[in-house]
């Protein structure tokens, strides 16, 4: 049943959001960049025991696929150093919601055109009104 | 400049649901755990440019922190992991609204107690309703995936 998958995406949002109120309590002692770089390097040190033992996939596709399906990393990079640029400028609320919702909706875009190797879902009725929904959601809150 | 910041939010949610993607394809050929190693590995040596450049704190202090604030470390594999799991299984767009969800829905427990040592703050009537228009959200995008798949 599918929808199992979507207790795991829940619980990996809610990790998400633990994450952000200890980094951030983290970051105060030890400086905002520097508590990201905490949690990349920790988690490499994880990731790579945990592959070495129970990896059951083959690392060595980093060098047989095309260069930018190599791209995650990097992404997620940016998107920090956005959020790092914007929260001094305009605050916490509003970047929070611009970037939720240009997620949502590069999300359901890439998805409806099958962009990025990801399998093509037709942009419909219910994902617009998701979307709508979602960032009436985010007004409310922030 | 104002607009110019909410311009520059937009791009890194558009790269965060790039990342979503890109790391969906790669974990079908690499695996889960590898394509969340690499995730890791390539974004550790950015950051290790850019603390170099651009850091004004000290990550030696790491050491003296209390030992519960460095377990964000392993809630940052968590969610990365259960992001390259679940995208090849219910789509970009399902697992990105269901884990924004999650993580609205987490913000607002952590901010009803305060906890974290963070400042408390009440679900009021505003949250309450953003947390309805969630869960609308939710059943659409979920409604749409399984008409998909059919």
């Amino acid at each position: 049943m599918k929808i199992i998958y979507y207790v795991f995406a829940l619980a990996g949002g809610f990790a998400l959001s633990m994450e952000g109120a200890i980094a951030s309590e983290l970051g105060k002692t030890i400086g905002e960049l520097e508590s990201s770089y905490f949690i990349f390097l920790t988690g490499t040190v994880l990731l790579t025991l945990i592959t070495l033992f129970f990896g059951k996939g083959d690392l060595s596709y980093i060098f047989k696929v095309p260069r930018w399906n190599l791209a995650g990393g990097s992404l997620g990079i940016i998107y920090l150093t956005m959020l790092v640029i914007s929260v001094p400028f305009i605050g916490v609320g509003l970047s929070m919601v611009s970037v939720i919702i240009g997620q949502m909706v590069a999300s359901i875009v890439i998805e409806g055109f099958g962009w990025l190797g990801s399998a093509r879902n037709p942009v419909d009725r219910d994902r617009i009104l998701s979307i709508i929904c979602m960032a009436a959601a985010l007004i409310l809150i922030f | 400049m104002g607009l110019f910041m909410v311009l520059l939010t937009l791009a890194g949610g558009i790269s965060l649901s790039a990342q979503s993607s890109i790391n969906g394809t790669f974990a079908r050929k690499a695996g889960t755990f590898e394509t969340s190693l690499l995730t890791f590995f390539t974004g550790a040596l950015f950051m290790t440019v850019v603390v170099l450049f651009f850091g004004q704190g000290n990550i030696v202090r790491v050491f003296e922190v209390p030992k519960w604030q460095l377990f964000c470390a392993v809630l940052g594999v968590s969610f990365m992991f259960l992001t390259v799991f679940t995208v090849p299984k219910i789509g970009v767009a399902g697992a990105n609204i269901t884990a924004v969800t999650g993580q609205l829905l987490g913000s607002m427990i952590i901010d009803q107690y305060g906890l974290f040592g963070g400042k408390q703050v009440p679900v009021d009537t505003g949250r309450a309703l953003g947390l309805l228009f969630m869960l609308f959200a939710l059943y659409f995008i979920f409604r749409s995936q399984r008409r998909s798949i059919k």
